[in-house]
């Protein structure tokens, strides 16, 4: 059974096998990979997730515009949480303020990743 | 008749004033002197040989008559219009009256109708050397009378006798006048610089003036006599003779010959001029040695500079207060591509940015300013920046008007393109880098976690090591990125109001795992103090040196961490029992990778920047931080934290990072908060988010900006700037002496006896704070819930409500945990009393045995040595 379903949405290839590694494997989450923020729409028009994984530095669109065109698509519930590698308390706040659930530093711990996750998540997924 | 007679007097009266005259008898300086013999012997014999009863001496004037001497009337002056001697001087010729009442000029005059009633009148003019009639010698009868001719004859030999005195008088007038030229002359001659030499046209010396006689050794009078020759080196009069017709009146340089044969350098020039009809030479000359001397010596020192100007590494550019380039020397030319010659005359304007603002340069012409130094873009003729540090000063005239600017030049463009490398490096390892380690340090994460297949031992342990040496990667990246910020300052550090207890805990909570592991125990005993400070910052600080203090913990030993107040600052420590630092070690290990030992840094898995990070943060908390150790005893590191209920801060503004750190640190050592920042915007963000009280600037060339730049944040403009001179403790302490909230202190002071209520007042009003004195303990409280004070000096046996009373209530209400209490009584303080009545810091005097000089003493120190130093 599915701990749930993630949108994991990064530009980098690597960092996105590493991860879905890391949550389908340890935290047994399914996990749907977008390289893009054009990905990442097209596959939230395509299923409903349970929770998004949003890195903040993309080229062209970044996390932040990448949020915006997908919370239409996910609805106001869905809990989006940003992978940075920016971690000063003022860029948390900004993310927080965009209406994100949490936000988790890169480089992560893999082993510890999926427990980081199920913590910035609300009980009820 | 009267009518025509009016008018033909005043046609006389006007040839009074004929000019040559007038000057001529004013020349005489006979007019208003007192009577002289000479003149009075002629009247008196007028008088007796013709048996009159009047004759004068009669001068007239422009516009009177005036009598040099005067026999048989009263008056000297009388007017012209009552004058008979007046018409014999207009009409430069003997004037005989017989009898006026029958002469229609003169029957209305005055001295006819009345006193003395003159009949007979007979006056000869007199005149000048120079044949002007300046008066006449008259003599008058108030009967008619005839003169024959031999009568007339006598009268003119007498006006002859007047006129002879008068050209005495001119005489001497002329003598004198020549005397005083010649005086001139002479003393012209005997004092001017140059020596003057007349010789004839055999060549002797005929006079020579004291300069010259000096100037070439002789005795006074020495020169006269001497053939000219021998003072020239190598001259003979045959020789000069021949010489001398060319060079006339023409300045030359010859050699001089001293009286002692000695030469010397001789600025000659010669004349001639005819005296008494014979030829005289004049040579008027100057021994020029100085002069030549002085002459050398700035060509040289010309010489030496353009050698240093030319040669120099440095570019040097002089340029006026037109800003045209005046000089360049070969460096500046090369660094702009262009030949000097091309610079010089052409206008600066044309190497520098448009719109560069030339405030500072004009400053130095007006004098505000005499250096200040700048970076500045400059555009090559190629067409290419080249980026210049400019340290640019005035020159001045001989009286010291500035003259030039002088800028010193320096190519910077390497070191600009460093900065900009080293900038685009630190955000290279904040993404780029972080990108790949990302992957790394997740791939090897679940190898080691099992994810993807079991491994081997061997390759277990591998990739085991290569887990723990990516870790250090990223926290190295992590701690020289979040260095890296804290010395970009602005905003890297949140300052609030916050109580020391918590942030010890929490950063206790974080190392505790490791403290475990390596059989650490950590013991915190932490007063609760309210500091100003960062939390997550302190956290993070606590938390690095408790790290550090693990690693270096023997197993089985012991960490304190605690704080404690120090005047007005919270003093936070952490002491180890490891193997201590040595002295020389104990300032430098706060710098980047500098451990006391290298392999310290594999070993203990550190970055090497955690002290360094640490440092930064306490420094912008407005603290310093210190270590101390006795090598082999463990080591302990202190750091200080503004007590928040005396935090004054103090902004210190400067570019320079050791300018303001040294200043924030001396302040600090004061007593007071200082923040250093390195400009006005950072400086505005600050003061966004709390009350800045002074912000203290070095004086140097770059303070008008600033100033100015701070006047124009909304958030900066009021806050008072205080300039420094000189950047030592009483430079300091009088700059700040105007800042307000410096001197306030307030004081309560409570005490029911009142002689010893107003020694305690005055004594501590003395020392600068402002006090307040309440008598009972329901006083107090009033005192207390209407502003806060700084600091309670309390005795304990009051009426009605007493010192425990009032402590109780301050401790239930949660009032003044951070003033210090200062508890003065007669009474024995038990164990239990101590206990009861600790109220945050609390301090016990006994009456018994201190003095209120000691209590006066100790609110100054506890309320920051700034109150206590320079009263």
């Amino acid at each position: 059974v599915s701990a749930g379903r993630l949108l994991l949405v990064d530009d980098e290839e690597d960092i996105r096998r590493v991860a879905r590694m890391s949550l389908e494997r340890v935290g047994g989450y399914s996990v749907v990979e977008a390289g893009s923020a054009a990905e990442a729409v097209a596959a939230a028009q395509e299923d409903p997730f349970d929770a998004v994984l949003l890195d903040v530095m993309m080229p062209d669109v970044d996390g932040p515009a990448t949020l915006e065109r997908l919370r239409p698509l996910i609805g106001p519930a869905v809990p989006v949480v940003f992978l940075t590698a920016k971690v000063q308390p003022a860029d948390i706040a900004r993310l927080r303020e965009l209406g994100a659930a949490g936000v988790i530093a890169k480089p992560f711990d893999p082993m510890g990743l999926p427990g980081e996750l199920a913590g910035l998540l609300p009980d009820a997924t | 008749m009267l009518g025509r007679g009016t008018r033909y007097l005043r046609d006389v009266v006007a040839g009074a004033a004929e000019a040559a005259r007038v000057e001529a008898l004013r020349a005489l300086e006979l007019l208003d002197t007192p009577p002289e013999e000479r003149f009075d012997r002629v009247t008196r014999v007028a008088s007796a040989y013709f048996d009159v009863p009047i004759a004068l001496v009669s001068l007239i004037d422009a516009d009177r008559h005036w009598a040099k001497s005067c026999i048989g009337v009263a008056n000297r002056e009388f007017a012209l219009s009552t004058s008979f001697c007046l018409f014999a001087v207009v009409a430069d010729a003997p004037l005989l009256v017989e009898d006026a009442t029958a002469d229609p000029r003169f029957a209305a005059f005055a001295t006819v109708v009345d006193d003395p009633h003159i009949r007979f009148y007979a006056g000869v003019p007199v005149h000048t050397r120079k044949g002007l009639a300046v008066g006449t010698l008259c003599i008058a009868d108030s009967r008619p009378r005839k003169l024959d001719d031999r009568d007339v004859g006598v009268l003119r030999d007498l006006a002859r006798i007047v006129e002879d005195e008068l050209e005495r008088s001119d005489l001497a007038h002329a003598l004198n006048a020549r005397r005083e030229s010649e005086e001139h002359v002479r003393a012209v001659m005997d004092h001017v610089a140059e020596g003057i030499i007349t010789f004839g046209d055999d060549g002797v010396i005929r006079s020579a003036n004291p300069a010259a006689v000096r100037a070439f050794g002789a005795l006074t009078g020495g020169l006269v006599g001497r053939q000219i020759a021998t003072l020239l080196e190598g001259a003979t009069w045959e020789g000069v003779r021949r010489w001398l017709p060319e060079q006339l009146g023409h300045r030359g340089l010859v050699t001089g010959r001293r009286v002692d044969g000695t030469t010397f350098p001789l600025e000659l020039v010669v004349t001639e001029a005819q005296v008494g009809g014979e030829r005289v030479l004049i040579g008027i000359g100057q021994d020029v040695t100085q002069r030549l001397e002085a002459q050398a010596a700035l060509r040289e020192s010309e010489q030496r500079f353009h050698a240093v100007f030319d040669g120099a590494a440095l570019g040097m550019i002089v340029i006026d207060r037109d800003a045209t380039i005046v000089d360049a020397n070969p460096a500046m030319g090369e660094m702009l591509g262009l030949a000097v010659d091309e610079l010089c005359g052409s206008p600066v304007r044309g190497l520098i940015d448009p719109g560069t603002d030339l405030t500072l340069f004009q400053e130095l012409f007006s004098g505000k300013r005499e250096t200040y130094k700048r970076e500045q873009r400059l555009v090559r003729s190629d067409g290419r920046d080249v980026w210049v540090a400019a340290t640019v000063s005035a020159t001045h005239d001989a009286d010291g008007r500035p003259l030039n600017a002088v800028a010193m030049v320096e190519d910077i463009t390497d070191r600009k393109e460093v900065e900009r490398l080293k900038d685009e490096f630190v955000s290279v390892v904040g993404h780029e880098l972080r990108t790949p380690l990302t992957s790394i340090r997740g791939s090897l994460g679940l190898l080691d976690g099992g994810v993807a297949g079991d491994l081997g031992d061997e390759a277990r342990e591998m990739v085991r090591m290569a887990l723990a040496n990516t870790n250090r990667l990223v926290r190295l990246v992590q701690d020289t990125l979040d260095l890296e910020r804290l010395q970009a300052g602005a905003g890297q550090v949140e300052l609030q109001t916050v109580r020391l207890p918590p942030l010890v805990e929490a950063a206790v909570g974080v190392v505790e795992r490791l403290a475990v592991e390596a059989g650490v125990e950590i013991r915190a005993d932490v007063e609760d103090l309210e500091v100003l400070a960062d939390p997550d910052r302190i956290v993070q600080a606590l938390t690095n040196l408790l790290g550090n203090a693990i690693k270096f913990s023997p197993q089985g030993g012991t960490i304190h961490v605690g704080a404690r107040p120090e005047g007005a600052e919270a003093e936070v420590f952490v002491a180890d029992e490891g193997r201590g630092i040595p002295a020389e070690h104990l300032d430098s290990i706060f710098e980047r990778f500098r451990q006391v030992d290298a392999s310290d840094r594999r070993e203990k898995g550190g970055t090497g920047l955690g002290l360094a990070i640490v440092r930064e943060i306490v420094k912008g908390c407005g603290g310093r931080i210190w270590a101390e150790s006795d090598p082999g005893a463990g080591a302990t590191f202190r750091f200080t934290l503004p007590l928040a209920a005396q935090a004054v801060t103090i902004a210190v503004c400067d570019r320079r990072e050791e300018v303001r750190d040294a200043l924030a640190a001396r302040l600090g050592a004061m007593g007071l908060r200082a923040l250093p920042v390195g400009g006005a915007d950072a400086l505005a963000g600050i003061a966004v988010r709390e009350r800045v009280a002074a912000v203290v600037l070095m004086l140097g060339p770059a303070t008008a900006a600033l100033v100015g730049a701070l006047e124009e944040h909304e958030a900066t403009a009021t806050i008072p700037k205080v300039l420094l001179e000189r950047p030592d403790e009483h430079g300091l302490l009088s700059a700040l002496e105007g800042v307000p909230e410096l001197r306030s202190g307030r004081v309560l002071v409570v005490e029911d006896d009142q002689d010893l209520g107003r020694l305690l007042v005055r004594g501590i009003e003395r020392r600068g704070f402002d006090v307040e004195l309440a008598r009972t303990g329901r006083e107090a409280r009033e005192a207390i819930e209407r502003a806060a004070p700084g600091l309670v000096v309390l005795d304990l046996g009051l009426p009605g409500e007493d010192g425990f009373a009032v402590v109780d209530w301050l401790r239930r209400t949660d009032r003044l945990a951070a003033a210090p209490l200062l508890v003065y009584s007669g009474r024995t303080i038990r164990a239990e009393d101590r206990e009861r009545l600790q109220l945050g810091q609390t301090e016990f005097l006994d009456k018994a045995t201190d003095e209120p000089e000691d209590v006066e003493r100790r609110v100054a120190e506890l309320l920051g040595r700034m109150a206590g130093v320079g009263r």
